[in-house]
């Protein structure tokens, strides 16, 4: 196994999670799209830290745990908000909107 | 071994389109942790084992479960309105263009194969108190006031 086999996989995962992304109305699918995100970078720093010094293993590490508080908050926003409103469609979140 | 590292990348990938292509929000959380597990496979073929083992803790115990719960406590979850078909193509297609440019630089790495390694939890953990503390302390505090935060956040208001 080389360097380039994990990091054409993290690459595609990626990807998938930046469709996820871009194409789910539901906010707690977007959310899970960023996780696949997350663990690709996760994957990305695991892949390089064999080949130059354990930072990468250390990083990923902290990547797991941001992203663990970041899902924590969101979905009490997310939780909230489906709470005060009636619908929980991405689109008609548009107060903002000029 | 090399057969282990493409059963860990088919399911992997394998998972990711499930996620997210499912429709009902369990089977995609399902499918989301069947990601995990098999991204702390791969942590452990290359030889990160503390990673691996941090990572199905926390993200499969931690994570999913925060998932599973929100389901549990509300309702009407599932997702109304579609994209159409012009945008699904159109999303499809920026994507593979990332995808493209993601590949062309990749390929200029030089093909290096992966070592095996041994950094033990001890040197893990001496990184951690030396070079990385400032780091360390402060994802501690994250951690605290994403706890409080969401508490804040999500309590029901009294009458």
């Amino acid at each position: 196994m080389s360097t380039t086999h994990y990091l054409v996989l993290s690459a595609i995962l990626f990807c998938i999670g930046l469709y996820g992304v871009i194409s789910r109305r539901n906010a707690v699918m977007v959310l899970l799209s960023i996780e696949i995100m997350l663990c690709s970078a996760g994957l990305n720093f695991a892949c390089f830290s064999t080949i130059y010094n354990p930072s990468g293993q250390i990083f990923a590490l902290f990547i797991i745990v941001v992203g663990a508080a970041e899902v924590a908050c969101g979905l009490a926003i997310f939780f909230l908000s489906a709470r005060l409103s009636e619908t929980i469609d991405l689109d008609k979140f548009n107060l903002l909107k000029g | 071994m090399e057969i282990a590292f493409y059963i860990l990348a088919g399911m992997a990938i394998t998972s990711a389109i499930l996620v997210v292509s499912l429709k009902n929000l369990v089977r995609a959380i399902l499918a989301l942790a069947s990601l995990f597990l098999s991204i702390a496979g791969l942590y452990i073929l290359l030889s990160a084992e503390f990673l691996g083992l941090v990572q199905i803790l926390v993200y499969i115990g931690g994570v999913i479960l925060l998932f599973l719960f929100l389901i549990m406590l509300t309702e009407n979850l599932f997702e109304k309105s579609q994209v159409n078909l012009f945008q699904r193509i159109t999303g499809i297609g920026l994507v593979l263009l990332l995808f493209g440019i993601f590949i062309s630089i990749l390929m200029k790495q030089p093909f290096q194969a992966i070592p095996k390694t041994d950094y033990s939890i001890q040197e893990i953990g001496k990184h951690l108190l030396t070079d990385y503390l400032v780091p360390f302390e402060v994802v501690s505090l994250l951690l605290l006031v994403a706890l409080i935060g969401a508490i804040v956040i999500a309590k029901k208001e009294e009458e």
